[in-house]
Parts: C-alpha cells; sequence; structure tokens
C-alpha cells in the first residue's frame, strides 16, 4: 500500500473533464485507489466521489494506491495531478 | 384574497382544496415497500433502465459530435461515467436490498444527495456539475416511473392538481380518488385534461394564463368548473360560496340522475342509442352508472402510454374481456391504436415530427407495424367470442387504409382458426370517420365498412384548419358550423343509403344544442363522456322527432356559426330551461363583490 500527498497543479483543479480523465486512468489499474482531502475519503474510480472531494486548485489531496500494480498507479496519477493536465 | 380568474370552462361542477402544483418537468418519485421477493427483480429492473439510459446518451453523444464536434459531446461521457460509477449503482442496488424500496426512491435518494452538496460547492464550476447529476438522475427515472415524467398515483390526499398542461401520459396512471379538480394553463374544452376530467367527473378548468405563477402546492384553490373560474387562497366567504354552489350542482346531478334507466326516445317514439367514451377499464362502472347503452368508443392508448413494454396479445384480451362481461348485452366498440409511432416503443426512435397531427399515427402506425396490430385484432376477436363487441378503425384516410386494415384482419382470423381460438365470424367492422376527405367520400366506403362513426374533435380540426389547443384561434372550432353540419349529414345520408348506420364519438354528441339538429338528422348513435349522457337524453325526451327535423333543417339553411346557433338555442332551450349547461356561458352568477373586473380580466 503507498500513500503520497500531492498538491493539485490543474488550474481548474479536479473538476469534472479531469475528474473524468483521473478516473479513467484509475480504473486502467487492478488496484484499489482512494483519494484523500482533509477528512473525506473516496475511491478513485468513482467520478462522483472525485466530485465530491471538490478540490480545487493548489489544494492538496492524498492519493492511496494498494494491490498488485499500485506502484505504477501511483506514479501515473500523481504525473496526471501535477501536470498541468489538459487545462480546458 | 385573490379574486377569481378566467379561464376555459371544460368540466362542469365545483371544489375547493389543496392545489398540487406540477410543474413542467417535474418528476414526482414513488415510494414504494418491496416484498422480499420482488427485491432481485427489482435490481434487474434498474440494471435496464440503466442500460437505456447509457443508450439515449449515446445516440445524444452521436448526434450532438456531429453538430458540435468533440468538445461537446464530451460532458455526456461524464454522464455516461455517473452511471458507471460504483459510488452510484452498488450503492442504489444494496439499497434497494437492505431497506426493501424501490429503485426508484434510493436512487433518487442518492442522486438528490450528491446533487445538493455539490450544489452548494464554493467554487461556481463544481456547482454547476450538479447540474449534471440532476440530468442523469432525470434521465433514469424517467425510465423506471411508469408514468414516464410523474406518476400521480402516490398523492396522500386529494388535492387539485394545477399544471401548465397535463399530457395523456401523465393523467394514464392517475389515481382518480386523489383529484378533486384539474386546472391547466394550457388547452381548450376538448384538450386532454378537460376529457380527462369529465370522465372522472371532477371539474376542470383550462388555459388560466400563469396559473402556475400565482399557485402553490398547499394553497387553497376553489375551481368551478362550470363557468371557467378559479379563485386562489379563497377567504371564509367565498369557500362558503362555493360549498353551496357544489350542493347546488350535486342536486342537479341527482335529478338528471333519475333518468338513468328510462331510455333514450323522443316524444313521438324515435329511440337513439346513448352510449359512452371511456378512456380505461375503470371507466365502465362510471359509464353503466350514468345509463349509458354501451361503450361507443373505447380508447385503447392506455394500453400503450407510460408503458416500458407493449401489451401483450393476453393483456389486452384480459382487459377487453373484463370490459365486455360487465357490458353485456349491450356492446362496446373498441377503436385500435391511436397515438403517434414514437408511443409504440419497438419502433427506433423517429426524428421529432413538425406536424405529428398530420403525421405518423393511428391506422399508420399499425398497418406498418402488422405484428403488432394483429396482437391486438387477435385479442379483440378472442373477446368477441365471448360478448357483443365491434372493431373500429381511427384515422381512414381513404378506401386503401380500410382495405389494407381489413386484409390484415383477415389474416388475424385465419390465424385463430388455425390455432383453434373462436371468434365472431361477422365481427362488426366501422370506421372513425375524422377526416375531410374520408366525409367527401363517405359513399364509397360506406360501401365496405359495417358502420361509421364521426369523430367530431378531429374532423372539426382539419376541416376548419384550427389547432384546439391554440388559444390565439381556439375561438374558431366551433361544432355549430355550416361545414361541419354539412359533412356530419354527408356521412349520414351515405351510411343510410348503404343500410348502414351511423354514430358520433366526438365531443359534439355531448354539446346539448347540437342534440335536436343530430337526430333531425338521422344520427342513429351518440356516445359521449358518461356524466354528460343524462343532461342529452333529457334533450331527447323532451322533444319530438318531427320537432328535430325541422330544427336540422333550419339550422342546415343557416350561412354562420351564429346562425345555426340561434336556431339550436331557440328550439332547445325552450325544452330545458336552465338545466343547458351551455359549457363556457357561466352558469354561476357570483356576487359583484366577488367578480372580476374588467380591466382585471384584461390582465389575467
Amino acid at each position: 500500500m503507498i500513500r503520497r500527498t500531492v498538491t493539485i497543479k490543474n488550474t481548474l483543479g479536479l473538476h469534472a473533464r479531469p475528474a473524468a480523465l483521473f478516473v479513467q486512468t484509475a480504473a486502467r489499474f487492478k488496484c484499489d485507489v482512494f483519494v484523500e482531502r482533509d477528512d473525506i475519503r473516496v475511491s478513485g474510480k468513482s467520478i462522483m466521489g472525485i466530485m465530491m472531494l471538490a478540490a480545487e486548485h493548489g489544494s492538496r489531496i492524498t492519493i492511496e494506491t494498494e494491490g498488485k500494480d499500485d506502484q505504477e498507479c501511483m506514479d501515473v496519477l500523481t504525473a496526471l495531478v501535477t501536470s498541468d493536465f489538459e487545462a480546458d | 384574497m385573490d379574486r377569481m380568474i378566467s379561464g376555459i370552462a371544460a368540466s362542469p361542477g365545483f371544489a375547493v382544496g389543496e392545489a398540487h402544483l406540477l410543474h413542467r418537468g417535474e418528476i414526482l418519485v414513488e415510494e414504494r415497500k418491496l416484498e422480499p421477493d420482488e427485491v432481485e427483480a427489482e435490481v434487474r429492473r434498474f440494471e435496464s433502465a440503466l442500460e437505456k439510459a447509457r443508450e439515449e446518451i449515446e445516440a445524444l453523444q452521436e448526434k450532438i459530435t456531429h453538430t458540435m464536434g468533440e468538445e461537446g459531446a464530451r460532458i455526456f461521457g461524464v454522464h455516461q461515467m455517473i452511471l458507471q460509477d460504483p459510488m452510484v449503482v452498488e450503492a442504489t442496488k444494496e439499497g434497494i436490498r437492505q431497506s426493501l424500496r424501490n429503485a426508484g426512491a434510493v436512487f433518487d435518494e442518492i442522486m438528490g444527495g450528491m446533487r445538493d452538496t455539490l450544489s452548494e460547492a464554493a467554487d461556481e464550476y463544481l456547482a454547476q456539475r450538479s447540474l449534471d447529476i440532476e440530468d442523469v438522475r432525470r434521465r433514469v427515472l424517467i425510465r423506471l416511473a411508469p408514468g414516464g415524467r410523474l406518476l400521480l398515483r402516490d398523492l396522500r390526499r386529494p388535492v387539485v392538481v394545477v399544471a401548465e398542461e397535463l399530457t395523456p401520459s401523465e393523467t394514464a396512471h392517475l389515481d382518480p380518488e386523489k383529484v378533486l379538480a384539474f386546472v391547466t394553463e394550457a388547452g381548450g374544452r376538448t384538450s386532454h385534461a378537460a376529457i380527462m376530467a369529465r370522465s372522472l367527473g371532477v371539474p376542470a378548468v383550462v388555459g388560466v394564463s400563469r396559473i402556475t405563477e400565482r399557485v402553490r402546492t398547499g394553497s387553497l384553490i376553489a375551481v368551478d368548473g362550470t363557468s371557467g373560474q378559479v379563485a386562489v387562497n379563497p377567504d371564509e366567504y367565498m369557500i362558503k360560496f362555493f360549498e353551496s354552489q357544489k350542493a347546488v350542482f350535486a342536486e342537479l346531478e341527482r335529478e338528471l340522475l333519475k333518468l338513468k334507466n328510462l331510455p333514450a326516445v323522443t316524444l313521438d317514439g324515435r329511440e337513439v342509442e346513448l352510449s359512452a367514451n371511456i378512456e380505461f377499464p375503470e371507466g365502465v362502472e362510471s359509464a353503466l352508472s350514468y345509463g349509458a347503452r354501451g361503450i361507443g368508443l373505447l380508447r385503447t392508448e392506455y394500453l400503450y402510454l407510460g408503458c416500458e413494454e407493449l401489451p401483450s396479445e393476453d393483456k389486452q384480451y384480459s382487459d377487453y374481456l373484463k370490459m365486455v362481461e360487465q357490458v353485456a348485452p349491450d356492446s362496446v366498440i373498441i377503436r385500435t391504436f391511436d397515438l403517434g409511432g414514437d408511443k409504440v416503443g419497438v419502433v427506433p426512435a423517429t426524428p421529432l415530427e413538425r406536424n405529428p397531427f398530420l403525421g405518423w399515427r393511428a391506422i399508420r402506425v399499425s398497418l406498418a407495424h402488422p405484428k403488432v396490430f394483429m396482437n391486438q385484432l387477435r385479442a379483440i376477436l378472442r373477446t368477441s367470442a365471448h360478448g357483443p363487441v365491434k372493431l373500429i378503425f381511427p384515422m381512414i384516410s381513404g378506401l386503401e387504409e380500410l382495405m389494407q386494415a381489413k386484409e390484415i384482419l383477415n389474416q388475424a382470423k385465419e390465424s385463430m382458426s388455425r390455432d383453434g381460438m373462436p371468434f365472431d365470424e361477422d365481427l362488426p367492422v366501422g370506421i372513425m370517420m375524422e377526416i375531410p376527405a374520408a366525409c367527401a367520400m363517405a359513399d364509397i366506403l360506406a360501401a365496405e365498412a359495417d358502420f361509421l362513426s364521426i369523430g367530431t374533435n378531429d374532423l372539426i380540426q382539419y376541416s376548419l384548419a384550427v389547432d384546439r389547443g391554440n388559444a390565439q384561434v381556439a375561438y374558431l372550432y366551433q361544432e355549430l358550423h355550416p361545414a361541419i353540419l354539412r359533412q356530419v349529414k354527408m356521412v349520414i345520408d351515405a351510411g343510410h343509403r348503404h343500410g348502414k348506420w351511423v354514430g358520433m364519438c366526438g365531443e359534439m354528441s355531448a354539446n346539448p344544442l347540437a342534440t335536436m339538429i343530430l337526430i333531425g338528422m338521422g344520427l342513429d348513435e351518440l356516445s359521449m363522456s358518461p356524466e354528460l349522457l343524462p343532461e342529452i337524453k333529457k334533450v331527447i325526451r323532451s322533444c319530438t322527432h318531427a320537432e328535430a327535423k325541422a330544427c336540422a333543417d333550419d339550422a342546415l339553411n343557416q350561412n354562420t356559426v351564429e346562425g345555426v346557433t340561434g336556431v339550436a338555442r331557440r328550439y332547445t332551450e325552450g325544452k330545458l330551461g336552465e338545466l343547458v349547461t351551455d359549457v363556457g356561458e357561466g352558469a354561476a352568477v357570483y356576487p359583484p363583490i366577488l367578480q372580476t373586473t374588467e380591466e382585471e380580466k384584461e390582465d389575467a
């Protein structure tokens, strides 16, 4: 199990379209994915969950992955969130 | 207290009660408890609704990609993801299993909660996403709720339903016990809400401009369906007045009901068949209680409206049989499917018709889908073995259609014979005369049909080129119009020349001012909403056929609506005096303090 705290770089935060990208990416991996913000914890494979998190630009989230490909998953998701991914 | 607001009187009577406001697009979610053995079926029903929603969105995505490109369609990608999100799907299934509640209620709770949370997000962009959740919520709920847009089935107590408009789908699953009256912004005397109200025997006022802005759910509203007025938040004085009007009206009804078992025969012995139009099985009881001699028109659309699948032959047979058994020895005339093709379900979504009234519906749809048509015909044939049944085809525009329909009926008969199922070999087959072209060639059609029934509602619209729902031109929709009288006469004469009986099932048959004219022209049967039967019977029993003929001749000599109406009034009002509820003229006289002033009428 891996946990990493990152800062959202995307100008729009983790909103609908980037959120969709995040969830679609997480779904590619076999491991469990969780995302935490403050004291809210959601599944990283749930679009509703990620939207609920309301993670704006500059906020800090903790990504947690656990399972076979958790390392790879963590790296990809981290890169996604900390780069300016496909801003609208 | 607000003053009286005017509309169009659509169904007579008085009611005072709590308003229940239905906004366009509102979805009422029903809450239902499940038996343990119903749970898995409900889960499956939920899955199927999700599947349909996915397909809908996919189709939308394709369409929008064409028109707006990838960007525009992307939001639907998010909707698809929501539909697959375990937080939604698994949570709903678990909810169904754990709480033993229906999918709609559980799903609505989950989605509603998420939507509300998101909508409060400080971030504007995020708050907007609550609209996406709402969109998906509605899309799935519509798939889950059998009534389509809304269910009036689960109201807790009787209410006055107030809406912009009421479509057949919405009222098809109504609990009649819960409706005190209807008030709508749209519509005229023959709109669906009006017809529905009359068959339920509740007051209705339509065409009440902006009433949905003036009423809230829970506010008190008084409805006068006889003169076409409503009062929002009536005070004690007004309420008392309404209650007394209600009592007067009820007394009038009781008087008329005494006629129930008396025959509809003129003073000089000419008998006329008076039967009832009904929209669903529950209507039979009402029809019989008002003294109907048979069902002159059974509209079968309720079987198709707001249901997720097409009704099977067995389901239709069982419904028809129950009705026929209740009505025997009088007969039931069953009209085949009379809706737009989009209601048929098996049909892939047709492009929105610019002019559905002139479009693909009724017999046209049936002939294009012979298998579905056969189902209905077989069900009707099976019923004919157990009691008096007649068949009628809607919207016939020429001989070709009639012959094609009869050919499919023959095939249905052959298939029944092969299956060893009995039916009435001589099942009478009639046609609705509702298209002017059909009237113009009534003689040709009368040769091939067993009877004719004039559907004046549509005939008048087609003939006078008027949309009865269009408030600006609704004044042109007139039953006592020289052109309409001529067409009716043409049909009656043609039918009789070929030895066939001719009836009328349009609302004109319930117009007491038209009765003497119609009888005088030789109409054999009048079919109408049940609660209007007693008054028409009273007209018939108050005159001689000779007088009726004189009235008809006189009326046919008139050049204008005014002329015809004058003749009709002269002959009819002498007979009945104040019992003629000339809907629209206003039977109730309000104390001056409550009357709308001229300026206020203009504002309304």
